[in-house]
C-alpha cells in the first residue's frame, strides 16, 4: 500500500472516493488533495468512472414491443429443444473469483429493466474476450447444462440458434442478488456475437418482449415462467428479434 | 479507449471488485463477502483496478466522462 507523506493512504483516498472514509480523516484527506493537485485529479478522475459507469449501465428506458408472441403456458428448458448445442461456463460468486450482477429492487417492471442492463453489461464484458469468452466451450455440453440447472435450480438448455447462422460457443454463470445468473454466448461465421442471458424470476410475473438499445448494444428480454431471458448483440433490431423469436419459440413449443 | 471496453480489459479479480462498489454501490465489507476475500483484498483489487481503467480509458477524468454516449 502507497502511504504518503501526510499518512493519507491510498486506501484513504478510495474511501474518500467512495464516501467511506472515517469522518476524523475527512479533513488531512482534504488537505492532502488540497496541496497535491496530482493526487486531486486522480481521485477526480475515479469519480468519474463511478458516474461513467452508472451512465452505462443504470436502467434505461423500455421500449415495449408488439408481443411477437401470444401469451402460452410457460413450458420448462426441459420440454423445449432437444438438439444442438448447449454449454454453460459457470463464475460462482465466491471463491472462484466470479463477479456480482444485480440491480434488482424488486421483480416489478425496475427489476425487469434491471434485467437488460446486466445482460448488456455482461455482453459488453465478455464478448470481446478472444481466447477465453467463455470457460467451459460447447465440447462440455451435458456436463455443464447439468451443473448450470443445478447452480439456478432449474432445467436448463440452451437455445438451438444454428438455424440463424449461430453456434454456441460456451457459457458462464454469473451472478444478481437471488442467485446464479447464465450467459451464453454465440457466435457466427463473420465472428459476430451475441449473448443469451437467463437467470430465475419470481412466478407469476410474465412478460411480453421488450427491447433496449444502448451504447450500440441492443437487449431483447422477457421473462417466462420461473426464468427471464435476455438476448444482447451489436445487430439490427429486426434481427435480434428474430433471434429472440426462435429462443420464445423453443421454450413453448 | 470507451470505458466498456477498458472494463472488459481488467483483471476479472479487479473488474468485480470495480463494479461491486462503483456499480453496485455495495460498502467493501460486502463485497468481501460476496467476493469471499478479505476486506483488504477488496481494497487493494480496488486500487488497481481503478488505476488501470484510468489510464485505459485516457488517464484523466475528463476523458472517462466524454467517451460516455
Amino acid at each position: 500500500m502507497t502511504t504518503t507523506p501526510e499518512s493519507i493512504s491510498e486506501d484513504d483516498l478510495h474511501a474518500y472516493v467512495d464516501g467511506c472514509l472515517d469522518q476524523a480523516r475527512r479533513p488531512a484527506a482534504e488537505t492532502y488533495l488540497a496541496a497535491n493537485p496530482g493526487e486531486a485529479g486522480r481521485v477526480a478522475a475515479y469519480r468519474s468512472q463511478k458516474q461513467a459507469l452508472h451512465a452505462l449501465y443504470d436502467p434505461i428506458s423500455d421500449e415495449p414491443v408488439p408481443p411477437a408472441m401470444g401469451r402460452r403456458p410457460a413450458r420448462s428448458w426441459g420440454m423445449a429443444i432437444s438438439r444442438a448445442a448447449a454449454a454453460v461456463a459457470l463464475i460462482l460468486v465466491g471463491g472462484a473469483g466470479g463477479w456480482w450482477l444485480h440491480g434488482l429492487q424488486g421483480d416489478q417492471g425496475p427489476a425487469v429493466a434491471g434485467l437488460a442492463d446486466r445482460a448488456a453489461l455482461a455482453y459488453t464484458v465478455f464478448t470481446p474476450e478472444v481466447l477465453h469468452p467463455v470457460e467451459v466451450t460447447a465440447e462440455n455440453e451435458a456436463h455443464l447444462v447439468k451443473w448450470l440447472s443445478k447452480r439456478l435450480g432449474a432445467p436448463l438448455r440452451a437455445p438451438a440458434l444454428s438455424g440463424l447462422g449461430y453456434e454456441l460457443v460456451g457459457g458462464r454463470l454469473l451472478a444478481d442478488r437471488r442467485g446464479p445468473a447464465a450467459l451464453f454466448v454465440y457466435e457466427n461465421q463473420e465472428g459476430e456475437r451475441l449473448t443469451v442471458y437467463v437467470r430465475r424470476a419470481a412466478a407469476g410475473k410474465e412478460t411480453a418482449f421488450r427491447y433496449t438499445y444502448k451504447d450500440r448494444v441492443g437487449v431483447f428480454y422477457w421473462i417466462d415462467g420461473p426464468l427471464a431471458y435476455a438476448i444482447a448483440g451489436e445487430i439490427e433490431k429486426p434481427r435480434l428479434l428474430e433471434v429472440a423469436n426462435a429462443i420464445y419459440r423453443q421454450l413453448n413449443p | 479507449m470507451g470505458l466498456a471496453r477498458a472494463l472488459a480489459r481488467l483483471p476479472e479479480d479487479q473488474r468485480a471488485v470495480v463494479l461491486l462498489v462503483g456499480l453496485e454501490d455495495m460498502s467493501y465489507a460486502e463485497a468481501a463477502e460476496i467476493l469471499d476475500v478479505p476486506v483488504g483484498t477488496v481494497r487493494s483489487r480496488l486500487a488497481r483496478g481503478r488505476e488501470r481503467l484510468r489510464r485505459l480509458t485516457g488517464g484523466n477524468d475528463k476523458k472517462v466522462v466524454t467517451r460516455i454516449k
